[in-house]
């Protein structure tokens, strides 16, 4: 009966969101309060009736409810409570409910949280929501049902969650990056009200900005999230692959970057108003299609569900629906948000074109490396094979970000409209300094320069320096606005130093140990002092003890699930500000020996410290007073026009 | 007038970037559809082999299998995409629409008669393949798999995956029928 | 206006220029730093260039991982199921869901002796996984 009933009241979802996109729609289109506000009761409802549906697919999970095809597909009786719940958004059915939950809270905030704005504007923003809304909600109960019953031959144990997955980093991770990839649908949906409305002003992108923010603060959390997990679990010490899923997840975030810099010209400039509605545009564009790309089997990847091309199908028409529509509504509308603004020289509009257009091309160049091997797939014919790895993303990557980080220590700096030569000129000093200090440190510390690093490192600190300084001399007039940008801009140097000296001065050495012996790795010795077995609900394993310095402990283990029979590696990892100490454990050898690799990783911390700073600052500059202000007095303009 | 047109132009590119992009992922799609159909012994004799029947410990070898059209079916107790295709191969032995043959594929004995007495046996036969090497030779990917092979044991389709109804109605069965039909 | 004129000229052709020095760099730079995927039967065949970076699959000969008596260096063969078979060594720990007869891609180089060596072996985390590049293979040896 409870799948039954969660089946149900996703379909009452798919039934409000019907409702919320008529009356959104012809609400603002017949210029009617009335229908607008049935558009916001609908929303209300949506969320409740969603909750409900993923609440009870939680019950499923935790009665160990096999009949239900997807439980038994992703559960186990022994598995502890917690993973059963996370269990639900493990694989692609529970996941999507998840998502089309959390496409209902985005929509219940903007229709609840946003009375100030215009009447047409937000009609048109809850219709476009409730659009999305219908389509994810018909995609997940016409192809991907997560409560599907699996009847008559119910199993009495399930198949176990992807013991992968059965981690802390696995539980909140994929709920970030759905608030983050919907978010970002929210946004989209003020590019189309804004075509829609013909109508783009400082006012609207004031408005939009926090949601730019918490959208780009969530996605971070969750890539950072992804990234770390990946660190810790998959037992080699990689905290970045370019992996197609990794791609899909961060083109939407560059984009979003780019979205967050244009919006603040558009705001206080007036100015780039096309191409901040082409960029809300693409960002979701990009998060459709990378849900694209990992649910429909189009590229392998360690993390793709499983593959199914019905799904694919269907998804692929969403995508070209959504995306493709808005693009035609903007190449027929978006000439009338024409605007003229004047800047010389190094102005900031100027660097902020220069940020996105960095931008841009970062994104172009992954999804040219992303989606290449299949366009040569199909020139070449199926006969060969090819990937495009790591060599190529750092390649392009890095240089584009060295030019980034370059423009990005001069903003603090910059003015509006004009910048005086005389403070660029006094910037550069800095940057004389930051250099000095960047290869001198190595060269102190006797490891040997290395001049990319001391390159990326320069312009970390020249980056801190500047807005140190900017900040110090506004020290009177400070915005939240303007320290939320300086706190995301050295968030952002900080995890450039982070990935230059990982990236360079890692030292990784791999051995076969008895017990009582040990490794030297970057000058301190790890001894094996023991190897235990150790056994859990779902797993059996060994467990050892690696001793190094003065009283420093590390238990790394190797475990087996006996449900999948699959092995995985616990990494033991010290963290520390300065470096990171990772043991991998590969248990038994011959002779009584254990395998063993000991990596030494500096700075490793400060790739995911300075992201969530930068994420943290989002937040910061979201709580400016000017966004708040606003809200009353557009409240009395709202029924005005 | 012509620098409307210009700019109108420009507001266009971003539409003709994504025509591209969709064209690509598009391609990409009907390759990775077309992948899922490999073709590892089709219209090759099946592999010989020597093994035991799971459900009674008898020798089992190739020429058992000749005389009849067979599903043979790839399982194993572990599979969890298995059970989703049991209900299909339940219904099929018990029309007795074809004589469906199952590989035990890396299992344990136990493990394979437990499942099967739970979920009920569509299976005639059971081969026993606990070493995975006759799945080595019939190019196995993992479970489960499907073959429909003919009176003369030549492997005539295949599905690597769970075997959907789909699958069954739109490529096995039309195949069958039309075989029936000739003889 | 004139200088107005002028400036939107400027930024169009620095765009434009900007956009064409991307392509042409991406493009050069995927040429560069592609890797090619080979399969069994193309590595024992010859026509691939030694000591390149190139990525190789199959599957893991059933009995044929043996780990080296000293390091953590271990040797296996990869076979596409019918003749051709070629010997993967690779140095470090293997990835969890790498198993005899399962399929596996190694990237790394080919040395003049036929033994691949290898920098990373890949497995993925799915039981019923087959690398795309593998499902391939056996078309690729049909007739």
């Amino acid at each position: 009966m409870i799948p039954e009933l969660g089946h149900f009241s996703a379909f009452l979802g798919l039934m409000s969101a019907v409702g919320i996109a008529l009356f959104g729609f012809f609400g603002a289109n017949q210029n009617r309060a009335s229908w607008v506000d049935m558009s916001i009761r609908l929303t209300k409802v949506q969320v409740a009736v969603l909750t409900l549906s993923f609440l009870l697919l939680i019950t499923a999970f935790l009665d160990d409810d096999f009949s239900v095809l997807y439980v038994a597909n992703n559960s186990n009786t022994a598995l502890p409570w917690y993973y059963k719940v996370s269990g639900v958004w493990g694989a692609h059915e529970g996941s999507f409910l998840l998502w089309t939950l959390v496409t209902a809270v985005w929509t219940v905030l903007v229709a609840t949280r946003a009375r100030h704005i215009s009447l047409k504007l937000h009609g048109y923003v809850l219709g476009t929501l409730g659009v999305l809304s219908f389509m994810f909600l018909a995609f997940l109960l016409f192809s991907s049902n997560p409560f599907e019953r699996l009847v008559p031959n119910v199993p009495i144990q399930g198949a176990d969650l992807n013991p992968v997955l059965q981690d802390i980093g696995q539980i909140i991770h994929p709920p970030m990056l759905y608030i983050g990839y919907v978010g970002f649908g929210v946004t989209f949906a003020f590019g189309i009200a804004a075509l829609a409305t013909g109508k783009i002003d400082s006012a609207w992108a004031r408005w939009a900005r926090p949601w730019v923010n918490i959208a780009w603060l969530f996605l971070t959390i969750g890539i950072v999230l992804g990234s770390w997990w990946a660190y810790y679990e998959l037992g080699w010490g990689g905290w970045w692959f370019w992996d197609p899923v990794e791609n899909a997840s961060f083109m939407p975030w560059l984009a979003g970057t780019a979205l967050i810099h244009s919006l603040a010209a558009t705001e206080k400039r007036g100015a780039f108003k096309n191409w901040t509605i082409l960029l809300t545009l693409l960002t979701f564009t990009l998060v459709l299609m990378g849900a694209f790309l990992v649910r429909s089997g189009v590229l392998s990847s360690v993390h793709a569900f499983a593959v199914d091309p019905q799904r694919g199908l269907i998804l692929l028409t969403i995508f070209v629906l959504v995306a493709g529509g808005s693009l035609v509504l903007y190449a027929f509308r978006a000439h009338t948000l024409n605007t003229q603004v004047q800047y010389w020289g190094v102005s900031r509009e100027l660097l902020l074109l220069i940020n996105n257009a960095l931008l841009v091309i970062a994104v172009f160049t992954i999804l040219l490396g992303t989606l290449y091997p299949l366009g040569h797939e199909w020139l070449v014919g199926g006969d060969k094979k090819l990937s495009v790895g790591e060599p190529y993303f750092n390649a392009m990557f890095v240089p584009i970000m060295l030019l980034l980080s370059f423009a990005l220590a001069i903003a603090p700096i910059s003015r509006w409209k004009h910048t005086p030569m005389r403070l660029v000129l006094n910037a550069l000093i800095f940057l004389g300094g930051s250099a000095v200090v960047a290869l001198l440190l190595p060269w102190i510390l006797a490891d040997g320069v290395h001049l990319g690093v001391s390159c990326a490192v320069a312009l970390a600190i020249w980056i801190m320096v500047t807005h140190a300084i900017a900040c110090y001399r506004q020290r009177n007039a400070l915005t939240l606005g303007f320290i939320g940008m300086s706190v995301a801009h050295v968030g952002f140097a900080i995890a450039v130093i982070g990935v230059a000296v990982t990236s360079v001065y890692t030292e990784s050495k791999d051995a076969r140990l008895k017990i009582g012996e040990s490794l030297e790795v970057s000058g301190t010795d790890y001894e094996l002092v023991s190897v235990q077995p150790t056994e859990s609900q779902n797993f059996i394993g060994e467990r050892a003890r690696f001793d190094f310095g003065v009283q420093g402990s590390l238990f790394p283990e190797r475990r087996f699930y006996s449900i999948r029979e699959h092995i995985t590696y616990e990494a033991a990892i010290a963290p520390g500000i300065f470096k990171d100490r990772y043991i991998t454990f590969a248990g038994p050898m011959e002779n009584d020996t254990w395998g063993v690799e000991i990596q030494d990783k500096p700075f490793q911390r400060w790739i995911w410290f300075g992201a969530v700073v930068a994420g943290l600052a989002a937040l910061i500059a979201m709580l400016d007073k000017r966004y708040r202000r606003l809200s009353q007095r557009d409240l009395e303009t709202r029924y005005s026009e | 007038m012509q620098k409307r047109l210009k700019t109108r132009l420009l507001l266009v590119t971003p539409l003709v970037g994504f025509g591209i992009l969709v064209f690509f992922l598009g391609i990409g799609f009907r390759l990775g559809k077309h992948n899922v159909h490999p073709s590892a012994v089709l219209n090759d004799p099946f592999p010989e082999f020597s093994s035991v029947n799971l459900l009674d410990d008898e020798r089992i070898r190739r020429e058992d299998l000749i005389g009849t059209f067979r599903l043979v079916n790839v399982w194993a107790s572990w599979c969890t995409a298995c059970v989703e295709e049991h209900d299909l191969l339940l219904e099929l032995a018990r029309s007795g629409t074809i004589s469906i043959i199952g590989i035990n594929y890396r299992d344990q004995a136990e493990d394979a008669k437990t499942w099967l007495y739970e979920r009920g046996n569509p299976y005639e036969k059971v081969v026993v393949d606990a070493q995975g090497e006759i799945c080595v030779d019939l190019g196995v990917y993992g479970a489960p798999e499907s073959f429909l092979v003919d009176p003369e044991g030549i492997v005539r389709a295949k599905q690597v995956g769970v075997l959907t109804r789909t699958v069954w109605l739109e490529e096995f069965e039309p195949w069958l029928e039309t075989q029936v039909e000739q003889n | 206006m004139k200088s107005h004129r002028r400036r939107k000229l400027t930024i169009i052709i620095f765009l434009f220029v900007g956009s064409l020095a991307t392509v042409l760099i991406s493009i050069f730079a995927l040429q560069n730093y592609i890797n090619h995927f080979y399969l069994p039967d193309e590595i024992v065949s010859g026509e691939v260039p030694l000591e390149r970076k190139i990525r190789a699959g199959g599957f893991v000969k059933p009995g044929s991982v043996v780990h080296e008596s000293a390091g953590l260096g271990v040797q296996f063969d990869i076979t596409d199921l019918n003749d051709a078979t070629f010997r993967v060594h690779y140095e470090g720990i293997l990835p969890s869901l790498f198993r005899e007869g399962q399929g596996a891609i190694v990237a790394g180089r080919l040395n003049k002796n036929g033994i691949f060596a290898a920098s990373h072996v890949f497995a993925k985390h799915d039981e019923n996984y087959v690398p795309p590049e593998l499902k391939g293979m056996v078309e690729h040896d049909d007739p």
